[in-house]
């Protein structure tokens, strides 16, 4: 596996900005449905594609959207979100309750983009690098061959977003692609230069 | 042209809709693929709001629009959650089975850079093409599944019907045996039978001889001899000889008639295919299958019998029959699961009508199981170890017969098998 | 004398950050603490006059620091710089006796407009 060696300071570096990026996600999504919400510490780790499957274990307990990203970094967000908290954030988000199959498709999406949106585009402002979101899409990790992926490494950089008014819980996982890791490495170190 | 006259061109003749509107919700401009669906121009519609434009589906498109705003990113709709936003007709309205026109839409805001955003443009994408196609793949994916569903549950039932033919065809080789068997037996046990017969009828015949010899001797008065007969009679245990052999002749002609009797009854049942009509005794094919069951019955339950005196024959297959108290006896046996009893009753309880009842104390059969023991083979008994063919053979039969068989029972109380047959004379055509 | 400022963050660079953002003729001591507990115990130390203090932390995050020095009656001065910029994370910390909220990324202007108006320059 060839990966890019990342030194504690970038990581450092690279967990604040997130960090930065993911409160105004968190500030966004509070804006929306007038509800603290609570934020973890950001993880950053390189996985490999069986690692990277582990990701969907907790299978149908859990909705998934996948949204790609393009420009100066290449990837995807993923956001998990947990099934059994959607109801209460449907109401807190005007929909009838409880929600229709497709109300709650469209609330998931929606949440989906306010955060990876706000997401990415925090990273991006800050590192000064140019990235366009394409719509989300929702995801069935049991259709994906996950033994067939053609990637050997990939950075993963994860945050948690809990409603605990409403019981609901969700990760926002920025996948970036390996060619696009130097060059989100090149940015930080200018950061700390 | 210059590029700043070639953009609005282009904008206008986009294929996609493109609505600029303002924070108070009010279109800015549009382009053609809204002016012509709406028949209002570019010139007219500036300054005119959604509200009055779209006034059904206002409510969503400012929700939309509000978050675009205030987010400062992007807000999107599919066709999958919301098919038809705008009322707009389908692109194809003489070749296309819908009506409607199916639409993706994004929303993004409109700034420059580092300020808040001034405008929302609004892009709809006519996906009508792709959503019905979408859909026809849905409804065929599904009927794909339905009918791997049907076919799976046909090789499930093919399977079983193996596992049944092979359980049957054991079962059949299982009766040869038992029949070769009992042929077998038949002639040996047949002789060992006569011959304790004349055993006895010679013994009889001796042990008078002896007697008479013995009186001869006390007549003749000499005391010498009578005292040396007694002193043998006393060694070699005479009297105790003349007793214990009639028990020993007896037993073993009793013994003997026991083995004839169940290898009668094993040759009987080797032939439960044997299909011959005649006048018979229904009683009689009770307890022959009683006597070839004893064994599965006797540490279980105890038979109680209620046969009604004199009951006419019967006009009937009787091996048939036989199999059909097999099966309702084995399950009456198997049903109780430690110590029970076995009702079986036989009666005319109007005339014409015989009925046969087998009633056991045993676990019982719940309501929607009832409904599907005469179905072929149903079975609650794991597999391999029934056929699941056996009450609907029996039901088969009955209605051979042109009789009824019916359950009722309690879980937990028992079972009761109720059988009516008509008493018929045998048909005329068929001749004797 | 010089004042204890104890700069409270779990980040590196965020610590950095704050650091350089600080006037240069300030005449203080800096301290550092990498999460809540440290942060309690340079407080203990003295070493916290001013605090600057970060909302996520491990250990023990920020508003756990606000709520114990809220209920142990300490008198520092509490500058909350935080990427947690929603409404109701800033009410809650201006609730526990923060004096000021400032957001991440630190602007050092702002910094010193908030030092000047607390009259700590």
């Amino acid at each position: 596996m060839s990966t890019v060696q990342i030194s504690d300071d970038q990581k450092d570096a690279l967990q604040e900005i997130l960090n930065i990026s993911m409160g105004q996600a968190a500030n966004s999504l509070a804006r929306l449905i007038s509800c603290k919400i609570t934020l973890s510490i950001p993880q950053i780790s390189q996985t490999t594609p069986h690692e990277f499957s582990q990701l969907f274990e907790q299978g149908e307990t859990m909705h998934y959207t996948r949204q790609s990203f393009l420009g100066d970094l290449k990837g995807e967000m993923l956001c998990l979100m947990d099934k059994s908290g959607c109801d209460a954030f449907a109401e807190a988000m005007d929909y009838s309750n409880p929600p229709s199959a497709t109300e709650l498709q469209e609330l998931i999406l929606d949440v989906s983009n306010v955060l990876a949106g706000a997401c990415l585009l925090g990273m991006s402002k800050q590192l000064t690098l140019r990235n366009t979101l394409n719509p989300p899409m929702l995801f069935d990790p049991t259709l994906t061959d996950f033994s067939n992926l053609k990637w050997q490494s990939a950075l993963l950089m994860e945050v948690d977003f809990v409603v605990e008014r409403a019981n609901f819980s969700s990760r926002v996982i920025i996948c970036l692609e390996e060619s696009s890791i130097s060059e989100l490495i090149d940015r930080i170190d200018k950061l700390l230069e | 042209m210059t590029l700043d006259e070639l953009f609005p061109y282009v904008i206008r003749q986009l294929p996609i809709g493109v609505c600029v509107v303002n924070p108070e919700y009010n279109v800015v401009t549009w382009n053609n693929f809204f002016a012509e669906r709406l028949n209002i121009t570019e010139q007219e519609v500036h300054g005119r709001t959604l509200a009055d434009l779209f006034p059904q589906q206002f409510a969503f498109l400012k929700r939309k629009i509000d978050s675009a705003f205030l987010l400062n990113h992007s807000s999107f709709s599919y066709w999958e959650q919301r098919p038809h936003v705008f009322q707009f007709q389908s692109s194809r309205p003489i070749t296309g089975e819908e009506t409607a026109m199916y639409q993706n839409i994004e929303l993004f805001p409109l700034s420059a850079p580092e300020a808040a955003p001034e405008f929302v443009c609004i892009i709809v994408h006519d996906v009508t093409v792709q959503a019905s196609y979408y859909q026809e793949l849905r409804r065929m994916a599904g009927q794909l599944e339905q009918e791997r569903d049907a076919q799976k549950e046909l090789l499930r039932k093919l399977k079983e019907t193996q596992s049944q033919l092979l359980q049957s065809e054991k079962m059949a080789s299982i009766g040869q045996l038992a029949a070769g068997v009992a042929h077998e037996i038949n002639n040996p046990i047949g002789y060992i039978n006569s011959n304790i017969q004349s055993l006895k009828d010679y013994m009889q015949t001796y042990t008078q001889y002896n007697q008479s010899l013995m009186q001869l001797i006390d007549s003749t008065g000499l005391d010498k001899l009578i005292a040396q007969k007694d002193l043998l009679a006393e060694e070699k245990q005479i009297n105790y000889l003349n007793e214990d052999i009639w028990d020993l002749i007896n037993e073993s002609l009793e013994g003997a008639e026991r083995v004839i009797a169940i290898v009668r009854s094993l040759k009987d049942f080797s032939h439960v295919d044997s299909s011959e009509w005649c006048y018979a005794d229904i009683t009689q094919g009770i307890e022959n299958t009683l006597k070839i069951l004893q064994h599965e019955i006797k540490y279980k339950a105890i038979v109680h019998r209620d046969y009604q005196p004199e009951l006419p024959l019967l006009y009937c297959q009787p091996m048939q029959l036989n199999q059909v108290f097999m099966n309702l006896l084995v399950n009456a046996a198997q049903a109780i699961e430690d110590k029970g009893d076995i009702y079986i009753s036989v009666q005319t309880p109007e005339s014409g009508v015989l009925e046969i009842k087998v009633r056991d104390t045993g676990c019982g059969i719940s309501n929607e199981i009832q409904q599907k023991i005469f179905e072929p083979f149903f079975t609650t008994k794991p597999v391999g170890s029934g056929t699941g063919l056996g009450l609907s053979l029996s039901y088969g039969i009955i209605k051979q017969h042109k009789g009824d068989i019916q359950v009722s029972s309690q879980p937990e109380q028992g079972t009761e098998f109720c059988i009516r047959l008509p008493i018929v004379d045998e048909p005329t055509d068929k001749g004797m | 004398m010089p004042l204890n400022v104890t700069i409270a963050d779990d980040s590196a660079m965020s610590r950095k950050g704050i650091r350089r953002a600080l006037p240069a003729d300030w005449d203080v001591v800096i301290h550092e603490a990498c999460n809540g507990k440290e942060a309690l115990a340079a407080v203990d130390e003295g070493h916290a006059d001013v605090l600057f203090l970060d909302l996520t932390m491990p250990e023990m995050d920020g508003f756990e620091v606000l709520t114990y020095l809220k209920n142990h009656h300490k008198k520092i001065v509490v500058i909350v710089i935080s990427a947690d910029i929603q409404p109701q994370a800033q009410a809650l910390v201006y609730q526990l006796g923060a004096f000021r909220f400032l957001q991440k990324p630190l602007q050092a202007g702002q910094l010193h407009e908030v030092l000047h108006e607390m009259g700590l320059l």
